[in-house]
């Protein structure tokens, strides 16, 4: 099962084969506040992606990731699906650094009481 | 009477089955024809089931947003009518003939100052509605999903709003019904207008924003039940809902905003009441802008006012 690593704050979600980026997060407790159409049509939900490699197995239009964005580290989390494991940088309040509140329960249920 | 409503809007979608999916078994419109472009591209033509004419929805396969909007008017005289008049506004108007829209006749199509392709026409293939006009029943018995009558209107975006506005009232005989303004001073900054050329509350509003892109389009529904029951359906069919269902302060409409498979924007809207070119114009200020949209929540959010295709 592929991995996505939150830095700075170290938590981490557990994804299912093929399951995209936001749809993991949001499975595994964390709250991204920076979602538009979750259908790849926007281009809102872009988080830096500084380590892994991601893959689209739906068409995303260039006017919304173009292919040079592909390529240069830039996750469209609604649609991408991590190859391995991958590492997310949130530099700011866009998705919560841990999952708080009873968005803990859905962390500890996919990926164990405690944080890697 | 020049321009009667919105007749089709017709938008670009990144896949063709899942679009189909969406638009035919969660909104139930009705497929009336499916074809290739001479780019390549693949089309399908729908209609809701209280629609009479071949098709109100066109989606064409690649990218995302707006394609154009075509406006059916009265009489075939409103055509030179409104060409006159766009060209007097300063626009760049061509002819278009029949055929060059499938079951569409011929007609004018120009680019408006938000950079939308507005196209307008007087003859469509006539289907008829789902319930005939000889002794008709309520609704048809074996409605798909949403199961949408008809489409109602769109929400663009534009640079400048009050240009906007200005050509809709000279080249189509529109009038506001509603606006959104820095103040009531004389000299206020136009953010948003809604505007319309029958009883309908509006049949296209105008915000703030880039040019050339969507921010909705919308299929009318009967009442706050039928929304509701809207939003059911699009738990049980896995469809993002962006707000609601909740009522616009805005028109007083009743509403479910959504997501195409494409990303597209897209909205179920019931009430609303009637308009008349003699109501006096409501005006929203920007302090209660966010009850004007959402009058429950209260509360402007950033993905409603900045996802767009
Ligand atoms: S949320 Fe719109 S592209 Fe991801
Ligand atoms: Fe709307």
């Amino acid at each position: 099962m592929p991995t996505v690593r939150i830095e700075p704050s170290g938590f981490v979600a557990h994804l299912q084969p093929g399951e995209p980026v936001l749809a993991g997060l949001n499975r595994c407790g964390f709250t991204v506040r920076q979602v538009g159409c979750r259908r790849g049509g926007c281009g809102f939900c872009k988080i830096d992606l500084v380590a892994g490699e991601v893959t689209y197995e739906k068409t995303v239009a260039e006017s919304v990731l173009s292919a040079e964005e592909k390529t240069s580290g830039t996750c469209l989390t609604c649609r991408a699906i991590p190859e391995g494991d991958i590492t997310l940088q949130i530099d700011n309040e866009d998705v919560s650094a841990k999952p708080t509140g009873l968005m803990k329960y859905l962390n500890q249920a996919v990926c164990g009481p405690t944080k890697e | 009477m020049g321009v009667m409503r919105m007749g089709y809007a017709h938008v670009r979608v990144t896949d063709m089955g899942e679009a189909k999916d969406h638009y035919a078994n969660t909104m139930g419109l009705y497929e009336t024809r499916s074809d290739v472009t001479a780019e390549g591209n693949k089309r399908t033509f729908y209609k809701g089931w209280d629609e009479w004419d071949h098709h109100s929805v066109v989606l064409e396969e690649g990218g995302v947003g707006v394609v154009k909007y075509g406006w059916k008017v009265e009489y075939e005289h409103d055509l030179e009518d409104i060409e006159k008049k766009a060209r007097e506004f300063g626009l760049t108007v061509e002819r278009m003939s029949k055929g060059d829209n499938p079951e569409i006749g011929d007609g004018i199509r120009f680019t408006t100052p938000s950079d939308h392709v507005f196209e307008v026409y007087h003859e469509a293939t006539a289907i008829g509605t789902e319930v005939g006009t000889h002794n008709p029943d309520a609704f048809p018995r074996h409605l798909v999903g949403v199961g949408a009558p008809a489409l109602d209107h769109s929400l663009i975006t534009a640079e400048d709003p009050a240009l906007m506005q200005s050509m809709l009232e000279q080249v189509f005989g529109f009038f506001a019904t509603e606006r959104v303004q820095t103040s009531l001073d004389d000299d206020a900054h136009l953010i948003a207008t809604w505007m319309t050329s029958t009883n309908q509350i509006h049949q296209l509003a105008v915000l703030e924003g880039p040019q050339s892109k969507l921010h909705h389009f919308a299929f009318r529904l009967g009442d706050w039940n039928e929304v509701g029951r809207a939003a059911d359906l699009m738990a049980m069919d896995d469809v993002p809902i962006d707000v609601g269902p909740t009522r616009h302060g805005i028109t007083r409409g009743q509403t479910v905003y959504f997501f195409d498979p494409s990303g597209n924007r897209n909205e179920v809207f019931a009430g609303g009441y009637l308009a008349y070119r003699d109501r006096p114009v409501s005006v929203w200020t920007p302090e209660q802008l966010g009850k004007g949209i959402f009058y429950h929540a209260r509360e402007l959010n950033d993905r409603f006012t900045t996802v767009l295709t």
